[in-house]
């Protein structure tokens, strides 16, 4: 009986596994060889509405001023009327909010807001701000990206169409040189924004909007309530509310803008346990909504359901190992299940929103890069990191539920301008202390990459 | 109003011939299957003798590693395709019984450094200490000895390893062959991983059997999971990871100057 359910086990993990490989071949194959939705990039500077641009800060000295100077860089109309930017500062007790009233007294149009009360997150944050946004697409950045001059162009160009209730950009990772972790999260960040997200929008399913470097219409957030303040990921909350309601989610792969990506495996660890969390938990609200939606399509829906369970996925492959240590050990090697089984778990080889082998060779070519694609089977690493923590982050949220408990909100730690431990007042704009990690490339580095012979900026 | 495909709002915009320029094209896509077609052809007409090689090659290394050996039964793999087993044997620890306490000290003691390890390895590391924990239990509670002998491992893994040689080239000539390299490139590639593959193969199996015969079978589960199927999926995207290197280098000196 026992031996029949570890077979039974093994081969369920293995269905489940072998669906999630076709799905990234599939969208692979889709983004290579299909044609590609423009995603309305030449209404870029025609179609520029009243845009508020949000971001949440808590403690963040240490990149608060190359995202704000990075805006104000930005070239969108500084007309008080047509944009406007609300950094918060989010229960900080560093110097972040001293720097966003120095912006404030120089700049009419930035209005920071001070959170001192009330329920500290992203989420909440969000929510206290948008009440004093005044403009009619909320752009959202977290505070250590960096974008570029023409992103606010690009990421409200596809509001022209009334149907569009979200907009998502494409991430980029600008310290990739620090850690071996950051080399590998920038291969993970390239397949899942070059094909992942631009074949789900030339499919017409639900690209994910990420919560960063993505707007969303005003009106489109009044219908569904808002930024949901209880959810840890209030981006996949957000994407699914939109897209039961029957706003689509519009992703630019034009729209790139920088970030900081994680440099230890530590504060990666507390990242995607966030994630994993916040998203089972949209998994448990949206399941049904979702399924039951009139707005969607089949394939739609389809999508929904894998994108919302991806990080069970991890749990599962554990299953599946002990099922077929099981059947080892009673004498079934169970041979076709089991190479099945480790071709399907490998192949996959992601948890969450990584990307497997093929979508990232293959958008490693499409950026017309090289050499970092020689680093894609240490990724082994990440898997199996990522799957051992996903398992024991979902295994403390279930225990927690049972005893009523919430999951905290940690925030991901900063390593620019010398930060390198997150406590940030220490050091000023400059500071060296940190854990060995330190990253240097802020704006500047950015600027400098940019220049362009001839341009006016060079 | 007109509809469907002359409809006005058109679902996609064909982009300027500027843009038109991919590194990728389907018609390729029927190269990848029939190279791929043709691979398994001429693989499984050849696997006898291959096979034959691999047997020779395992006992080559097994003589190197001086563990006695001789030709055991023989299986049937595919229709047609047998293959002859190595046969050798396990340091009985009935004779040898503080071996197994040796090896799980040496686990623990790891285990103790646990928080110093490379946190990339940390994962990699846990699971041979809990393949040693978990076949330890297993020989001190269940059995003296796992299920399998030497023989019927190598069984185990030579049909594993077919149905590999089989899938490889299907797997990486659609991951490959779709991409505007020139043939000779793409061939050569997929030359070097298969050839890679029987020979990476042998040595492993012929490691396996080594400690095996040296360190007893509590070395099984480790050798049959994480340097198994695991292990081969490994190279190949390495493979795929280099291969895909060299073709980007090669397309980047193709692009157009205006680009």
């Amino acid at each position: 009986m026992i031996l029949l359910a570890a077979k039974a086990t093994a081969l369920v993990v293995v269905f489940v596994l072998s669906v999630y490989s076709l799905r990234h071949f599939f969208f692979a194959f889709h983004r290579l060889f299909r044609p590609q939705r423009m995603n309305y990039t030449d209404l870029a500077g025609f179609h520029m509405p009243s845009v508020t641009v949000l971001i949440p800060m808590h403690n963040e000295e240490a990149v608060a001023h190359d995202v704000l100077e990075a805006l104000l860089e930005a070239d969108y109309p500084h007309d008080p009327g047509l944009l406007e930017i609300i950094p918060i500062d989010d229960h900080s007790t560093d110097g972040t909010g001293e720097i966003l009233d120095e912006y404030d007294a120089r700049y009419s149009w930035i209005k920071p807001l001070h959170r001192r009360e009330g329920r500290r997150g992203k989420a909440a944050a969000l929510r206290a701000a948008t009440r004093l946004a005044t403009g009619e697409i909320l752009i959202v950045f977290d505070a250590d990206y960096i974008p570029g001059k023409s992103l606010l162009k690009f990421l409200v160009a596809p509001f022209a169409d009334p149907e569009v209730g979200a907009v998502m950009g494409r991430v980029v990772p600008e310290n990739t040189g620090s850690s071996l972790l950051s080399r590998l999260l920038d291969l993970e960040r390239a397949g899942g924004y070059q094909i992942n997200q631009q074949a789900r929008n030339n499919l017409g399913l639900i690209p994910q909007y990420g919560g960063t470097v993505g707007g969303v219409r005003r009106e489109a957030l009044e219908t569904v309530g808002g930024w949901n303040a209880l959810s840890l990921t209030e981006d996949t909350d957000l994407t699914l509310q939109l897209a039961i309601r029957g706003w689509k989610v519009a992703y630019v792969n034009r729209a790139e803008c920088y970030e900081e990506v994680p440099v230890t495996w530590a504060v990666r660890r507390r990242q995607i346990e966030r994630w994993a969390i916040g998203h089972t938990e949209c998994l448990r609200r949206y399941l049904w909504p979702l399924l039951r939606s009139p707005y969607l399509s089949r394939k739609a829906k389809l999508d929904g359901v894998l994108l919302l369970g991806v990080y069970l996925t991890a749990p599962l492959v554990l299953l599946g190992w002990a099922a077929c240590v099981l059947l080892f050990f009673s004498g079934q090697s169970f041979l076709p299940a089991l190479a099945a089984f480790f071709l399907a778990s490998t192949c996959y080889n992601a948890v969450g929103n990584f990307a497997s082998f093929f979508e990232i060779g293959n958008s490693v070519i499409l950026d017309g890069a090289h050499a970092r694609v020689r680093l894609l089977p240490l990724n082994i690493a990440n898997f199996l990191f990522s799957t051992l923590t996903v398992s024991l982050a979902l295994a403390k949220y279930y225990g927690g539920r049972i005893l009523g408990l919430r999951p905290p909100w940690h925030k991901t730690e900063r390593y620019r301008n010398g930060n390198g431990n997150n406590h940030a007042g220490g050091n000023g704009n400059g500071g060296s202390s940190g854990n060995g990690y330190p990253n240097g490339r802020g704006l500047n580095f950015i600027r400098a990459r940019s220049i362009i012979p001839g341009s006016p900026a060079s | 109003m007109r509809k469907g495909r002359w409809a006005l709002r058109r679902k996609v915009i064909y982009p300027h011939k500027s843009l038109r320029h991919m590194p990728f094209r389907m018609g390729l896509l029927a190269e990848a299957v029939s190279v791929a077609a043709g691979a398994d052809l001429l693989l499984y007409w050849q696997l006898p003798q291959i096979l034959h090689w691999h047997t020779r090659v395992v006992g080559f290394l097994l003589e190197l590693a001086e563990v006695p050996w001789e030709a055991g039964r023989q299986i049937t793999l595919l229709p047609g395709v047998t293959a002859e087993l190595v046969r050798t044997s396990y340091l009985d620890y009935q004779d040898h019984p503080l071996y197994p306490w040796y090896f799980l000290g040496a686990a623990v003691l790891l285990l103790a450094g646990y928080r110093w390890w490379p946190a990339p390895l940390k994962p990699v590391l846990l699971l041979i200490q809990a393949s040693l924990a978990v076949t330890f239990l297993y020989l001190q509670l269940v059995s003296p000895s796992v299920p399998y002998s030497p023989e019927d491992f190598c069984a185990i893994w030579y049909r594993g390893e077919t149905y590999l040689w089989l899938l490889l080239p299907l797997l990486f000539a659609m991951c490959y062959f779709i991409l505007t390299v020139p043939f000779w490139m793409k061939l050569s590639w997929l030359c070097l991983l298969v050839s890679y593959s029987f020979l990476w193969s042998a040595v492993r199996l012929a490691l396996a059997l080594a400690t095996f015969h040296h360190f007893g079978s509590l070395w099984m589960p480790l050798f049959y999971f994480v340097f198994g199927f695991l292990a081969d999926f490994l190279y190949m995207v390495a493979f795929y990871s280099l291969a895909m290197d060299r073709a980007a280098v090669f397309l980047g000196k193709q692009k157009e100057v205006w680009q």
